[in-house]
């Protein structure tokens, strides 16, 4: 729900107790004025009646003023009661005040009845809803209008704000760009922001430096160690446990190895700048890597086709577009089954590698997600497919993969 | 042969000059630029091995010493950087071939023969074994004078055993040497195997010795 919204339903909810509280209490309060008032005439109006009774003035004026002859006298209240009497003018039983009182005239008893409607009240309460009604209707219409000035003076800068900070990356090299704000709030968040992606370019600065230079220092022990295994293996008189032991660390080494290459070329692959580009016919490098691959390929029982009848010329890295090719060709064999299938289909500029496989375990977007693994027997090291993406995403390529009738699918869009 | 060793780890300068000694060469280590630069002075090489990062220079302006006063002496550069632009700068110097840090000292040696052979057997380069002979240019095989039939795949790795001769060569080593850097992720290197049968399967039939050895599980010997 958007914070507008929000403080509109709390203003509504609240506005519409406020009224109602106020509604009643005008409402009982008028009436108990009103009321009092009535009863006050009506007791004035009771007296004039006893008076004018005696002097022959008071003529019966049904349901007002009722003169009735009695025989017995009760005892008189004497006060104000309640009593609901049919109107025809009406159509039904209204509502009246009464005063019964017992007057004596030439030896004959009568009661002496005086009624005032209490219809005013009714209309009363009609009156104030209607005021209400009217008043309310008018608040929430002026709500909508400050609601939308609203959004439009203070909100609209803030969601270009927001709409900048989602595009704003820390790898970029522009600083985070806001609009400034006379809000007090907005112009702290602001300034919160612009600390905060300051902060945050300098650690991830000092984050890439770190892995870039443990990285190179990695890459000098690691071709040491490298070293002594092979002048290890060397010796003659090796027996066959230790040559296994030395088989699997220096196996283990060479992973190491490939799996520090491939952080290396990743932390490269921020920037383009650091690649030269040149024309490169795809159909070229794609047979060259087949052709390389072939004969793995048929090791492993798979049938490998290719198609292509494309003469797509991009302009990228040389090294860069082969790794791409090499590692989605390799993968291909790799993650693939027993007497499987590869598929490769260059057509117009797009690049088709399907191949068939056990269906990948994670969620489809994690695909190319560094050290997300197909299969956990897998010896490779997991960055193969988040290089292929990185330098896709270099050059601004459309990656996608599916996995569909048992066959996974990785197609790019080459601009 | 004279073979310069320019490399600041000393582990590692060490580890390659036991490697290559083997062969009979004789190696110089050089630690530092300075070191270096005494040494191109003071001996002739037949192939230098110039790391670009040193302490207190460049090996760039190594190489450029040694294409000017011993413009006969083969340079491989070596680098940590894995940069193209090293590779491409160093080789603009003069220097004849480029390797990435680490490296498999067997890589490293079949790269130090290429270099040594291309420099010294003018137009005629070939190696002969007992009943072998390889014209490497040709990438042609003969055995006992009679032409066999090689895969490209299988002269390669015939090539590389023939520089690694009398040492054990992993299955890693090959597979990076003939499929390049990107295929040693497979988990099974059977398809190595398969090629080095063939190799072997055509030699014998041929009539050669047979020269290619497994070694446990780890790699293969090629022994004359």
């Amino acid at each position: 729900m958007k914070l507008i919204n929000k403080i509109s339903r709390y203003y509504l909810i609240n506005s519409v107790t406020l009224f109602i509280i106020a509604f009643a209490g005008i409402y009982f309060t008028l009436n108990w004025i009103i009321t009092d008032d009535i009863d006050e005439q009506l007791r004035i109006k009771n007296e004039e009646s006893k008076k004018r009774f005696y002097t022959g003035e008071l003529v019966d004026d049904p349901p007002y003023i009722e003169i009735v002859k009695v025989k017995n006298v009760l005892k008189s209240p004497d006060d104000v009661t309640d009593t609901l009497i049919y109107l025809s003018s009406e159509k039904e039983k209204e509502p009246f005040h009464q005063i019964i009182s017992f007057v004596q005239k030439d030896g004959n008893n009568y009661k002496l009845v005086v009624r005032t409607s209490l219809i005013e009240k009714e209309d009363l309460f009609y009156t104030l809803l209607i005021i209400f009604s009217i008043t309310f209707a008018a608040f929430v219409i002026l709500l909508f209008f400050i609601n939308r000035k609203t959004t439009k003076d203070i909100f609209v800068p803030f969601y270009e704000n927001l709409n900048r900070l989602k595009n704003y990356s820390v790898k970029a090299d522009s600083p985070l760009n806001l609009s400034d704000s006379k809000i007090e709030e907005f112009s702290e968040l602001n300034s919160a922001l612009y600390s905060l992606s300051e902060k945050a370019v300098k650690e991830y600065k000092a984050l890439k430096e770190f892995s870039e230079d443990l990285s190179h220092e990695l890459q000098t022990l690691i071709a040491v160690i490298k070293s002594k295994f092979e002048l290890l293996l060397q010796k003659v008189d090796l027996d066959e446990e230790s040559a296994n032991n030395l088989q699997s660390a220096y196996h283990s080494l060479n992973k190491l190895d490939k799996l520090n290459r491939s952080l290396i070329l990743l932390a490269k692959l921020e920037s383009k700048d650091l690649f030269e580009s040149e024309s490169i016919k795809l159909k070229e490098i794609i047979d060259k890597v087949v052709d390389n691959y072939r004969d793995i390929a048929e090791t492993k029982n798979l049938k490998l086709d290719t198609n292509l009848n494309s003469d797509l010329t991009i302009k990228c890295n040389a090294a860069l577009i082969d790794t791409v090719i090499n590692n989605l060709v390799s993968n291909s064999i790799k993650h693939n089954i027993g007497n499987g299938n590869i598929n490769i289909k260059l057509s117009g500029n797009t690049l088709e590698i399907r191949n068939t496989g056990e269906p990948f375990t994670g969620h489809t977007e994690e695909f190319f997600n560094r050290f997300s693994k197909a299969s956990k027997k897998s010896d490779s090291t997991g960055l193969g497919l988040a290089i292929v993406k990185k330098i896709c995403d270099l050059y601004n390529y459309k990656i996608e993969y599916f996995y569909d009738h048992e066959y996974h699918k990785i197609k790019i869009y080459f601009k | 042969m004279k073979i310069l060793i320019l490399e600041d780890e000393k582990e590692l300068a060490s580890s390659i000059a036991t490697f290559i000694r083997q062969d009979g060469y004789i190696c110089d280590i050089s630690n530092n630029f300075a070191d270096a630069k005494d040494k191109i002075n003071l001996n002739e090489y037949d192939c230098a091995i110039v790391d670009i990062m040193l302490p207190d220079g460049s090996g760039l302006d190594i190489i450029k010493l040694i294409k000017k006063i011993q413009p006969k002496c083969g340079v491989i550069v070596v680098s940590a950087k894995n940069s193209l632009d090293d590779k491409i700068i160093g080789l603009n110097l003069g220097a004849d071939d480029y390797i990435t840090k680490p490296f498999h000292l067997s890589e490293l040696n079949a790269r130090i023969k290429s270099v040594i052979r291309r420099r010294n057997f003018e137009g005629k380069n070939q190696i002969i074994i007992n009943e072998l002979k390889i014209d490497v240019d040709k990438r042609e095989v003969e055995v006992l004078n009679k032409k066999i039939d090689l895969t490209r795949k299988e002269f390669d790795i015939l090539l590389f055993f023939i520089s690694n001769k009398k040492r054990v060569i992993t299955k890693e080593a090959i597979t990076e040497h003939i499929w390049g850097d990107d295929s040693n992720t497979f988990d099974n290197l059977d398809f190595v195997y398969t090629h080095i049968k063939n190799l072997r399967k055509k030699m014998s039939e041929a009539g050669a010795k047979d020269y290619i050895n497994s070694v446990y599980g780890v790699g293969y010997k090629f022994s004359s």
